[in-house]
Order: C-alpha cells, then structure tokens, then sequence
C-alpha cells in the first residue's frame, strides 16, 4: 500500500511539473503575441487557463498521496508552510513554495475582472518563482529519480520548452508596445523636469 | 419603458439591450475579442478594437467570455437605455 | 493663498452693466491697459457673492448661470450652468479648475484675457467656487506663459476663504484637455484619461470638479453681477453674450476682438482690419476646427449659425486662407502636427492620425498623383479613427481633414491629376509649432 501511494505522488509529481511548464510556455506564448492560423490567440489564452487549472488535479493527488503515505512522515501543514516539514525540509519546503504562488496565481486568475490589473499583474510574475522552485523541488526530492534516464529527459524538456519560449518572448515586439515606450520616456522626463522649463512633447 | 406607439406593432417594453465598451487607453490591440465574439468586434486596420452594433443575446456568452480573455482588461460590458 | 487686504473703499453705487460689444476686454478697451484691481472694482463694481449666501443662495447662483444660456468657451460649447450643477450634485468636496492653457497655437484669447483682465478671471473662479462649494481653485496656464505672473498678482489682492493658486502646467497641445489638466494636477501625469468617469464625478484627486476656461470664468464673474437678461441682450439665442476671437491670417490687423455672438464672419473679419486681399477659405474653430470656403462669409458666428455650414465654433478662432495658398498643403502640415502631438495611449490616434497625414501629405505633394486609391483610403480612415480615442484629439485631425477635403475639393483633384497648384511650393501661412522648441514655423 505504501509503495502505491509513494509511486502515485512521484509520478503525479512529474505530470505536474510538465502542465506547469506546459502552462508557462502557453503563458509566455501569449504575452509573445504568438497566432498562428491552427492557434488562435483565444486558444493559446484557453489552454493556458485549462492547463494550468489542470494542475491543481494532479497537485491535490501527489500532496495528499505524499502526506498519507506514512512512510515520510509529512504532515498537511507542511504542503503550505515551507520548510517545516523534518523530511527533507528544503527539498518539500520549495515544493510548498510552489504550491503556495500556484494558488495564488490561480486565485486571483479567477477572479481576474473583480480585481485591479495591477495585482493581477504583480501576483501573476511570481510564476517565474513558481516553476523553478517546483522545479527544483522536483530534482532534489527525486532521490533515485534524478538518475533514471527517463526522468530526466522529461526534466530536459521542460527546462528547454520554457527556455525556448521565454526566447521567443523576450525576442517578439509589436508597434503598439514600441509606440508607447518612447511616451513613457518622455513622461518620465516630463514630470523630473516640469518645474525646470523643459517643455512636454519634445 | 416604451409603449406601443406609430404604425406597426412593437413589443410593450423592449429590456435594456447589453453594449460591449472599449476603453481606448488599455487596448493594445492583442485581438482576442474580435476571435471570439465577432459579431460585436472587428478590428480596425491597426489592430484595435472597434464596436459595431449591440450585443445581440444569442452572442452574450461569448461577449463575457471576450471580456475575461482581454488580456488588459480593456472591455466591459454595461447595459444601454432601455427601449427604442 | 494668504488673505490680504488691499481694497479700497467700495465703490458707492453698483455701475452700470457694460453697453457695448466690449465686455470682459471693456477695462482695456477703457484705459488702453491693464487695469489695476481699484480700477476694476469701479468699473464692474464688487463681485457680490454675499447676496448668493447659503445654500438657497448657490442655488440661485447655479440657476442664474442656467438662465444666462453660458456656453463653455473652451471649445465644447457645453452649456456652463449644466456643468455647474452637475459639480455641486456631486458627492465630495468640490474643486475648481481654471483653464487657461490654451494648447491650439491659433488660439491667443485665454492669454490676452490673463494678462488684461485678471481679476474678471479670479472672480469667475471664485464665482464657480461658490456655487459649487469648493474650497480650492486652480488657474492653470502653460509652462512659461507671461501672464501666469500677471494673474498670480492679482489672485493675491482678492479678499478669500478660498485657496487660489495659479499651476503651470507643461506645454503641448492635449495637456489642456479636461481630463489630462486633471491627471497632471492630480499625479503630475498630463496625459487624458478614459471616460467615464468623467471630471464633474471624480476629477482632481477623485473629488467633484468644475473645469472652466478662462473666457467661460470671466463671464462668470459678469453674470453674478449683472444678471442673465443682461448678459443675453447681446448674441443670438443659442449662443448668448460676446465671443473672443482670435482673428488670423490674411487680415490687416490680426488679433483678439471681442464680438457678440452672431456676427457674421466676413464682419469678424472686419474687426480685424478686414482682408488683406482674396480670400479663398477660412479655419474656423482652430486647428481642430472646420475650414469653410470664402463665400460663406455671410455665416454668423454662433454654434447654430456655424453647424449649419458645417463648422463650429470650438476655440474661437479664425484664420483666413489667401487664395494665394494651398489649403491642402497648410491642411498636410497642421496633421502632421497633431499627429505628433498625440499623447500616444489609444492605438487609432497614435497610428490613425500619423496615417492620415501621410496621406494628405502624399496629395499635397503631389506624390499621390494617379493614386486612385488615396481618397477613398482616407475617407475609410477618417470613419475608423472618429471617436475612438480617450480624448476629442482625434476628432479634431478628422473634422480638420474631411472639412479641407470637402473645401478644397477642386485643388485635391488638381493636386491628384499630378498638377498641384502654383502655391504649394511656398512657406506655410498657418502658424505652427516647430516640436521641441516652442518656435513658430513661418508666417
């Protein structure tokens, strides 16, 4: 029984870390302006919400599989108060780390037109503390894992999926985003030098 | 509300019909609601978004749909003067 | 403001209203200069707010604008009393804006009434003030105007609870939009903002605001003291009272006259020293405005009389267009202007009117020839670009743009078959601000 539970939370472990670097590519893809004719824009944005919605399925497995698992000793405070665990503390404490921006991220993502856009916006950029930490957490709890040859290849995916598109992300432009930052410098310069003459739309 | 009025028949009280605005100022043209409600977004040859006509009831799930996708929050959907 | 008490004693007797065409410039058409605050106060007599004390008083206040007919001198046209209401129905303490900022560079009469009649201006804020039960006004005027100092001057001799200051406020054509004078007295940000709300609701820092221009303030202060039947027995119905307008272009003496409302335009003209000789259009309303062609001179100045040859008042200018000119090319340059003086936050404005100055620079130029295209792409255009952005500023490109299209229809189809006409190799007539260095561009 223990081994079922312990095999359960490592391989929900693993979907979870590819729906979130699944969610993560989507997300950097749309922030890109990524469309394609097959994908829409509407499209990337929906799977990136189902996606990510996805996650918490898989994530409510693999924390309750690891905690019943009487083996480790984990107790369910531990799943949201980092590094308190006494088994493997740093290992499941970033784990918790993870766990906590993802309901963040995923609350407020919910509730996305009650609240203002700037939390929102603030909240949802702890997703780039979210993935490594769950990341990591995921390499340094694997123990036997990190050298199954499997296992890491699946890990190598996810690292290189999201380095490829946070390339892409930070390489895409758009004239509306290249119109507004010139005015966004002048208002900057604007408001230091009002008072000293300078005049507004120079 | 209206009443009967002129030749022809009208409906007693026509309800208030629903309006998709855009605030021009956070449109950065992504384009998401002109995909999913069309009949209510185009997009002009810049890429913004442009309203043309009400939101018809049968496209009113895809209009709050487009309001929850717009990546900027830039549209919002209010009810108009009742009758006409 | 401190309190100081620099009055004379008050006059015996109220005067008498002023009787001719002059009226907020009369202290200077009287004395050839500035008056001094005593000289005002016996020419107008006291501002009598005392007599509009409590709340049935503002109330009384607020209905006497109403009556008055008062339309916003600013360029709107939206009628002052409304607004005054709508501020004092509010939730929140009211503020109240002077605005004086005057960004059309056609436009001078703001200045010229800061500068020679100050105290009509303080006493207008102070009026709105009143009515509104605002404990704060601000004057605002660019950064650098002349007359900012001038009105300082003058806000300090006026005995007041109320808190006057007078801002400068930074330069450039849509920092004196209503709502952008509000963001940049509110965040230092001169940028307009989206409605609603808007600023009668939640203006500077989210309270009720009263955003008047300075002519609109001045004519305030006239009211309060000499009723609304005084102030409509000059002007026309829908327009009432006297207009300031500054008068340009192929005039003998350009300048700013003070009329009464439904003169026709060939006698504005007139009271600028008349043309200098043919003329062949005028821009009426500004550089957002409406050019109309010569022969309409029989127009009166007024908001009816204007719609009806498909201009409007708006800032109170007009410009005279020789027949020795190119309207298409001086229409191409005022775009380019405007297109440069978006405040670059809604996508039509920030490319639609780039695009539409490119296009009527092609015509001018004569680079469109043959182009059968161009027309029609810029009819498309100007439909798409109307009314959608967070400000009028692209309507005012529009209107320009269709009204010149319309007007110079003759010389857009010279300028097409590739022979532009014999004037549009010459220096521009419509005065322009060269961006960056405030200096004017040919004359």
């Amino acid at each position: 029984m223990s081994h079922a539970l312990w095999y359960a939370s490592r391989a929900t472990g693993l979907v979870c870390l590819l729906l979130l670097s699944a969610s993560v590519v989507l997300g950097l893809l749309g922030a890109g302006r990524f469309s394609t004719a097959s994908w829409p824009r509407f499209v990337v944005g929906a799977l990136h919400r189902n996606v990510s919605l996805l996650i918490v399925v898989f994530l409510a497995v693999h924390i309750s599989t690891a905690i019943i698992d009487p083996y480790a000793g984990i107790g369910w405070i531990s799943a949201v108060v980092p590094f308190s665990s006494s088994y493997h503390p740093l290992w499941i404490g970033l784990g918790a780390v993870a766990f906590d921006l993802l309901l963040a991220l995923i609350v407020t993502s919910l509730l996305r037109t009650r609240l203002s856009l700037r939390l929102w916006r603030a909240v949802h950029w702890t997703a780039y503390a979210c993935w490594p930490a769950a990341l990591v957490h995921g390499i340094g709890i694997g123990g036997t894992d990190r050298t199954q040859p499997w296992v890491l290849a699946l890990d190598l995916v996810a690292v290189g999926s999201v380095l490829v598109a946070l390339g892409f992300r930070l390489v895409a432009s758009h004239p509306d985003t290249a119109a507004r930052g010139t005015q966004a410098a002048t208002t900057a310069g604007s408001k230091a030098g009002t008072r000293a003459g300078t005049s507004w739309r120079s | 509300m209206t009443t009967a009025t002129g030749p022809g028949r009208r409906t007693l009280s026509e309800p208030a019909p629903w309006l998709l605005r855009v605030d021009p100022i956070l449109c950065r043209a992504h384009g998401l609601c002109a995909e999913l409600v069309p009949e209510v977004v185009d997009l002009d040859e810049w890429g913004y978004a442009k309203i043309h006509g009400q939101v018809a009831p049968l496209v009113l799930a895809e209009a709050r749909a487009a309001v929850a996708a717009c990546p900027t929050l830039a549209l919002r959907l209010v009810r108009g003067e009742p009758g006409r | 403001m401190a309190v100081m008490s620099r009055r004379g004693p008050a006059p015996v007797a109220a005067p008498a209203p002023p009787s001719g065409n002059w009226r907020l410039l009369s202290g200077w058409a009287g004395s050839g200069r500035r008056e001094t605050y005593r000289e005002h106060l016996e020419r107008f007599g006291a501002l009598p707010l005392a007599a509009y004390g409590g709340g049935a008083g503002r109330q009384r206040l607020v209905d006497a604008v109403t009556a008055s007919g008062l339309r916003g001198r600013g360029g709107a046209g939206f009628p002052t009393g409304r607004k005054l209401a709508a501020v004092a129905s509010s939730r929140g303490r009211a503020v109240v804006v002077g605005n004086g900022c005057e960004g059309e560079p056609s436009s001078r009469k703001d200045r010229i009434l800061a500068e020679y009649a100050p105290h009509l201006v303080v006493e207008g804020a102070l009026v709105a003030a009143h009515a509104t039960g605002a404990g704060e006004v601000y004057l605002c005027m660019h950064h650098g105007a002349p007359a900012a100092a001038v009105l300082a001057e003058a806000a300090a001799a006026h005995q007041t609870r109320v808190k006057v200051g007078v801002v400068e406020v930074p330069g450039g054509f849509v920092s004196s939009e209503e709502s952008a004078l509000v963001n940049y007295l509110t965040r230092q940000d001169g940028r307009p903002t989206s409605k609603p709300p808007r600023v009668f609701e939640s203006g500077v820092g989210g309270r009720p605001t009263f955003v008047g221009n300075f002519e609109s303030l001045a004519n305030l202060a006239l009211i309060a003291r000499f009723g609304p039947a005084w102030f409509q027995s000059l002007g026309t119905v829908d327009s009432p009272g006297t207009a300031l307008i500054t008068v340009d272009g192929a005039v003998r003496q350009p300048g700013v006259v003070e009329v009464p409302y439904g003169m026709p335009l060939a006698q504005v003209l007139g009271a600028a020293g008349g043309p200098t000789g043919q003329l062949q259009a005028l821009l009426v309303g500004g550089y957002a405005g409406h050019w109309v062609p010569a022969g309409a001179g029989a127009a009166p100045l007024s908001h009816a009389g204007l719609a009806a040859v498909g201009a409007a008042v708006g800032v109170g200018s007009v410009i005279a267009l020789p027949s020795a000119a190119c309207g298409v090319v001086e229409t191409a340059l005022v775009l380019r202007y405007l297109a440069g003086e978006s405040a670059k936050q809604c996508g039509p404005c920030m490319f639609g009117l780039p695009a539409i100055a490119a296009d009527f620079a092609a015509l001018a130029t004569g680079a469109a020839a043959g182009d059968a295209q161009v027309v029609q792409r810029l009819r498309r255009r100007l439909g798409e670009i109307d009314g959608r952005g967070a400000c009028a500023h692209p309507d005012g490109a529009v209107r320009l743009a269709d009204s010149a299209m319309r007007t110079f229809e003759a010389d857009v189809r010279q300028h097409l078959a590739g022979r532009p006409c014999a004037y549009s190799g010459q220096l521009p007539r419509l005065p322009l601000l060269q961006p960056g260095n405030g200096v004017l561009v040919a004359r």
